[in-house]
């Protein structure tokens, strides 16, 4: 059974195309990941799933109903972890847990249990009766989570949910995911990381400019860019490299800089490695290291969108 | 069920909160105290009635000078004092002056009356009693022609009173104390509509209002929740600061309390349903609630929180008081407390469930329009 199933999905915000004509199927039990610049249309596509957002053309179905015919279905079986820490920080951790499971209709002894599974699953069941306000970063991430998923929902949808935690944390909320998918949980998941996504999802779709451009599991996105190089040049500094100078030499199609490393996308069919080194030897760029690297999410990301996908 | 969780939620929040205990419930009784004591001289003026004073002039008929004569005993009786002048542009200098409460001139079979504002209650004393004088006299007249025999029966009974005292409570008037213990409690409550902006704004601001609505809950449910839940807490934090005046500070609050619960459960309504509207109709919770902040010296002004309007003696400023709600609940509060007049009480509550009504609709059209 499709867990999700975008038919034609359409949104305008005024001139605005945040999604245009989507097609999207989710297979019941994948962890699937929503890859996509800031402003590509994720979060408007998870919006609209949450009943947050109104739809102007085509359907959405939630495990086969259609979300506007049967909301309370579709509320009813999902659970989102937003972006943003959605909590109150002057009710304890307990009291957070329990108020949103009991929106879902969970009372007495029900309500009890699904809470302290809640907060254990997410390694809080010690902190139950403190106050978020004095939590981590880290936690009040869990803790978000737990929110989530007490009414145990059949979809979770975590949007960019560990983002500034420290790798403790993020370890332990990637672990839960999974956990949680082994439940018997779909779940969708963004996040900027292209590590967590490589590591957790079974399918992955690259958003942008309110399209899909491309699907697939990690494996089936790699092998789609079969036509590019990609070197990385290690410099002792980045200092006085022009991007646009290198982008000049015949070939080359796109360039990230990070720390010291330079990652340069080239065509596969120009033999332009002489070139690019010459740029660093003429500008008095010292090279430390030159190694060519397969395709990997962020190459295949950075040659569909021309962009970073912390851009 | 819903609407339980999202009220006891609210209710949670909110006196938990020590900031906001601090500002609803410590500053209150502060203000209490320490306007109490500061203005403690100011009303210690108990209204005698010893203290009204009225001149005439006497130039009537026999039969109005022998009534007059009959009134002018009657109010001695209850102590007022009369003086007969013979310059009429005299007495209406004195008058002018506030030297006396009225001057009252018989001309003929006419009775003509001159008083001045600043002398309110005076006044208003000595009419109705001259009042009650002339249509005694007309109705003796008229009983007269039509039926001699009837006036010996009447004129026989002299325990008529020319002016219904019963209303007022002779041995009791506000204090400072008992002034500010009312003035406080319900300007705090104006105060209360800031935590209904609170409680729209900061599901906004914790971004918790969407992921409400990301639950099965219903619009109605969240908005009913936060209205009751953030009442309640009101409700609670003006319960502590009314029994901290009654118990502690001795304030008197009469002996209808039930009453006075009503007007301000009134009042509370209409302060958070103005709250959340505002919480809606403007995005942002700190500008609303400067906005509130700097709206409520004015309205309290007027209502009297600060001292009482009509010291000031301005037929202008007392007619632009009708505009503040809180005038109108403190009016009937006070009427209650030390006249056992309830005239009041219906208008105030009208004022503040009307108001409330429409912040109400307001923000539930708003609600339906959008998120949080």
């Amino acid at each position: 059974m499709k867990a999700v199933r975008f038919e034609r999905l359409t949104k305008r915000f005024g001139d605005l195309v945040a999604l245009d004509n989507v097609n999207l199927e989710i297979e019941e039990g994948e962890i699937y990941g929503f890859l996509g610049p800031n402003g590509a249309g994720k979060s408007t596509a998870i919006n609209i799933i949450c009943g947050l957002l109104k739809i102007d053309k085509g359907n959405v179905y939630v495990f086969g109903k259609e979300i506007r015919r049967d909301p309370d279905f579709t509320k009813r079986n999902i659970g989102i972890v937003p972006q943003d820490i959605a909590i109150y920080g002057d009710l304890s951790a307990y009291e957070n847990v329990s108020f949103f499971a009991s929106l879902y209709g969970l009372r007495g002894k029900e309500l009890k249990e699904s809470v302290e599974m809640a907060l254990k699953f997410v390694g809080l069941e010690d902190k139950a009766r403190e106050m978020p306000k004095n939590f981590s970063g880290g936690m009040k991430r869990r803790l978000n989570i737990a929110c989530a998923i007490a009414h145990r929902p059949k979809l979770v949808i975590m949007d960019e949910p560990t983002v500034g935690i420290d790798p403790q944390s993020r370890n332990h909320i990637l672990e839960s995911v999974k956990e949680l998918n082994r439940m018997g949980s779909t779940i969708i998941y963004t996040s900027h990381y292209m590590e967590e996504v490589e590591a957790i999802c079974t399918k992955i779709s690259i958003i942008d400019h309110g399209k899909i451009i491309a699907e697939g599991t990690k494996e089936e996105l790699e092998s789609i860019i079969t036509d590019v190089n990609t070197v990385m040049i290690t410099v002792g500094s980045v200092t006085g490299i022009n991007e646009g100078k290198l982008k000049e030499i015949n070939g080359v199609r796109n360039i990230e800089i990070s720390d010291n490393v330079v990652k340069i996308i080239s065509s596969k069919d120009v033999n332009n490695l002489d070139k690019i080194i010459l740029y660093f030897t003429s500008n008095s760029i010292p090279i430390k290291n030159v190694e060519s690297q397969t395709p990997d999410l962020e190459t295949v990301f950075l040659t569909l969108t021309g962009r970073k996908l912390r851009d | 069920m819903r609407i339980f969780k999202i009220m006891t939620k609210e209710i949670k929040e909110n006196l938990t909160d020590k900031k906001v205990m601090a500002m609803m419930v410590l500053f209150p009784i502060l203000l209490m105290i320490i306007l109490g004591f500061a203005f403690s001289n100011t009303f210690n003026n108990n209204f005698k009635l010893k203290d009204v004073k009225v001149i005439y002039t006497d130039n009537g008929s026999k039969e109005i000078s022998a009534g007059f004569k009959n009134f002018i005993e009657k109010g001695k009786e209850i102590g007022i004092e009369f003086k007969e002048i013979k310059n009429i542009d005299q007495g209406i200098s004195d008058i002018k002056n506030a030297k006396y409460s009225d001057y009252i001139v018989l001309k003929n079979d006419n009775i003509t009356t001159y008083k001045n504002d600043r002398n309110g209650i005076d006044s208003n004393i000595v009419e109705s009693m001259l009042s009650t004088f002339v249509d005694r006299d007309k109705a003796i007249s008229a009983i007269a022609k039509a039926n001699p025999f009837a006036l010996k029966n009447i004129t026989a009974d002299s325990n008529y009173n020319f002016v219904d005292v019963v209303s007022l409570d002779r041995n009791r008037q506000p204090t400072s104390k008992d002034y500010y213990s009312v003035t406080m409690l319900t300007l705090i409550i104006l105060y209360g509509s800031i935590s209904g902006v609170y409680a729209i704004d900061s599901e906004r601001t914790k971004k918790t209002g969407n992921r409400i609505l990301t639950s099965p809950t219903k619009k109605y449910e969240i908005l009913t929740g936060k209205l009751l839940g953030t009442a309640f807490s009101l409700l609670i934090q003006s319960a502590i600061v009314f029994v901290f005046s009654k118990y502690v500070l001795g304030a008197y609050w009469g002996s209808n309390i039930g009453i006075i619960f009503l007007l301000i459960l009134s009042e509370i309504l209409f302060s958070i349903s103005i709250g959340v509207g505002l919480g809606f109709i403007i995005k942002k919770g700190n500008t609303a609630s400067g906005i509130i902040s700097a709206i409520i010296p004015f309205i309290a002004f007027l209502g009297g929180s600060y001292f009482p309007i009509d010291s000031i003696s301005s037929k202008v400023l007392m007619q632009i008081a009708n505009i503040s709600p809180v005038k109108w609940t403190n009016s009937a509060i006070f009427q209650i407390i030390f006249s056992n007049d309830y005239s009041f009480v219906s208008t105030a509550l009208l004022i503040n469930l009307i108001c409330a009504a429409l912040f109400v609709g307001l923000s539930a059209y708003l609600f339906s329009k959008e998120a949080f």
